[in-house]
């Protein structure tokens, strides 16, 4: 079946981050921090296969942070994927943030390298105020924060 | 004297079914204050109206003043399209977001209503592999 790739952005450009400093790579999660309360959701349908899947809200470890650039506080919201695939989409995402300002390229750049490394089709979605409801395949799901961005990355299709 | 305030009553009467459909009129606008634009396409015009019918009465029913729920609404859509065009819909609402996404031929709709923005997509369902 022919596929056609569309983008677009509804969102202003990412201000300056102003520089934080932070004692550890890991946070806790703390709810009542988060002004947000928009979650992706997962749906089962058709012949994808249905599992329970429960909230992860163990932070990644942070990658490595290059001298003068203040690591990111990273908090996986929602998970269907195995820890390694999961820490390479946040390496991917801090990256892609660093790279550019604008939201719908930090999407086309993540989703661009997982359907590169892990065959199509992916999808990604990245602001500060959107709720979602998709459906997606076993294992290909993660819906995490990066800062004040919101990162939801899965497979379908 | 009697013509005179006839006349008067009579000007009154109008003057006030003018202020009643004036009122009216003001309801009527505030019911179709949801405005509607789609910002990109590539979908039927049934299905679109689909979209946009159901997005509307959604925002519709829920009290003035409320907060929108983006989920609930995400989901609302998306039900109602696996279910009458089939599996799978994908649907994406709040006010800040930017995207990218791979989607079927035919199955794409970006819109906003009201200070919404909302994306459906369709893709693929691939069978199980055994």
């Amino acid at each position: 079946m022919l596929l056609r790739r569309r983008r677009f952005d509804k969102t202003t450009p990412l201000a300056t981050a102003l520089p934080q400093k932070l004692t550890h790579h890991q946070s806790s999660f703390r709810e009542t921090e988060r002004k947000m309360s928009e979650d992706a959701k997962k749906n089962i349908a058709g012949a994808l296969t249905a599992r329970p899947n429960s909230d992860d809200q163990k932070p990644s470890p942070l990658p490595s942070p290059a001298p003068a650039v203040p690591p990111k506080k990273v908090i996986i919201k929602s998970a269907d994927m195995i820890p390694d695939m999961q820490k390479e989409a946040v390496d991917i995402a801090v990256a892609a943030f660093e790279k550019y300002n604008v939201e719908k390229d930090v999407a086309e750049q993540i989703k661009k390298e997982f359907d590169k490394r892990h065959g199509p089709t992916w999808h990604c979605i990245v602001g500060r105020n959107f709720g979602s409801y998709v459906t997606h395949e076993t294992n290909h799901f993660v819906y995490f924060y990066l800062d004040q961005k919101a990162v939801l990355l899965f497979k379908s299709g | 004297m009697e013509e005179a305030e006839k006349e008067l009553e009579r000007r009154s009467k109008f003057l006030n079914s003018l202020i009643q459909k004036k009122k009216k009129g003001i309801e009527q606008h505030e019911h179709e204050s949801f405005k509607v634009h789609v910002r990109a396409c590539d979908m039927p015009l049934p299905l679109q109206n689909r979209a946009l019918q159901c997005a509307r009465l959604h925002l519709e029913s829920m009290p003035p003043g409320n907060k929108l729920d983006n989920k609930r609404l995400a989901l609302a859509l998306k039900k109602e399209f696996d279910s009458s065009y089939g599996p799978a819909w994908h649907c994406i609402v709040g006010t800040s977001f930017g995207s990218y996404v791979t989607h079927s031929v035919g199955g794409f709709l970006y819109f906003s209503i009201d200070k919404v923005y909302i994306l459906l997509f369709k893709t693929a369902v691939e069978p199980l592999d055994h």
